[in-house]
């Protein structure tokens, strides 16, 4: 199965959102994410949809729940990471 | 497919799956219960057998014992998914398969399988809850 690791910018469009994790719920492909892109989406939420921080950390809560066992770290994954053009780069190892 | 010998071995627990979408097996089980309620002594037990076979008539509904193993295909009727993803499912290791000594034919456990159904349900209510809850916060689709 395809692996992706979205960018933050994806997960921050709805419409785009809702097709990577129903794709992922009906396993046409593996959505992975790490602590890091989710740092960012956090912080991204309050400007983009004008969510206050609890609403933002509670989006997060939900969609680690939509995908449990996605997480990577970017140990693993550095090279995929690496290939990136998105403010994930500073926290490459 | 139950087979009316089998009657027997479904006195246990019985796992009724409502994902199937196979409505000839369904009939046919239905069938068969409607027989094996017949030869029941308990006006009782007959009841409900012949409740259980009208219910299932024309459904979908599969009966299968928690104990046994199936087809891949029949799996697949009980996840409501392909033949061909249930194979896929079972090369990555999400569905355990087995042979039987000297058989190609790959069998899996029911209760595997209601495993599966059962972590794919909450996924799917997982991925609800966060489209819901998002546009319920305000986010536009």
């Amino acid at each position: 199965m395809q692996r992706i690791l979205p960018d933050t910018n994806v997960l921050l469009g709805i419409r785009e959102l809702d097709v990577l994790v129903r794709c992922h719920s009906a396993e046409v492909l593996e959505v992975v994410w790490c602590d890091e892109l989710l740092a960012e989406f956090e912080r991204k939420l309050p400007d983009v949809w004008g969510f206050s921080p609890e609403k933002a950390r509670d989006t997060v809560r939900r969609f680690t729940a939509a995908a449990p066992d996605g997480r990577i770290t970017p140990t693993a994954f550095g090279g995929l990471i690496g290939e990136m053009a998105t403010r994930l780069r500073p926290f490459m190892p | 497919m139950l087979q009316l010998g089998q009657i027997g071995d479904y006195s246990g627990s019985v796992a009724i799956t409502v994902h199937a979408p196979d409505a000839i097996t369904a009939d046919h089980d239905a069938q068969v219960l409607t027989e094996a309620a017949a030869r029941l002594d308990s006006e009782e037990a007959r009841a409900a057998v012949l409740r259980l076979a009208g219910a299932l008539a024309g459904t979908g509904v599969i009966l299968v014992s928690p104990d046994e193993s199936v087809s891949p295909r029949v799996a697949g009727e009980m996840l409501g998914v392909s033949r061909q993803l249930v194979d896929r499912m079972i090369k990555d290791g999400q569905l355990p398969a087995t042979t039987k000594p000297g058989s190609a034919h790959q069998l899996v456990s029911v209760e595997d399988v209601r495993a599966l159904a059962a972590r794919r349900e909450r996924g799917h209510a997982a991925v609800d809850d966060l489209i819901g809850g998002l546009l319920a916060d305000g986010a536009e689709y």
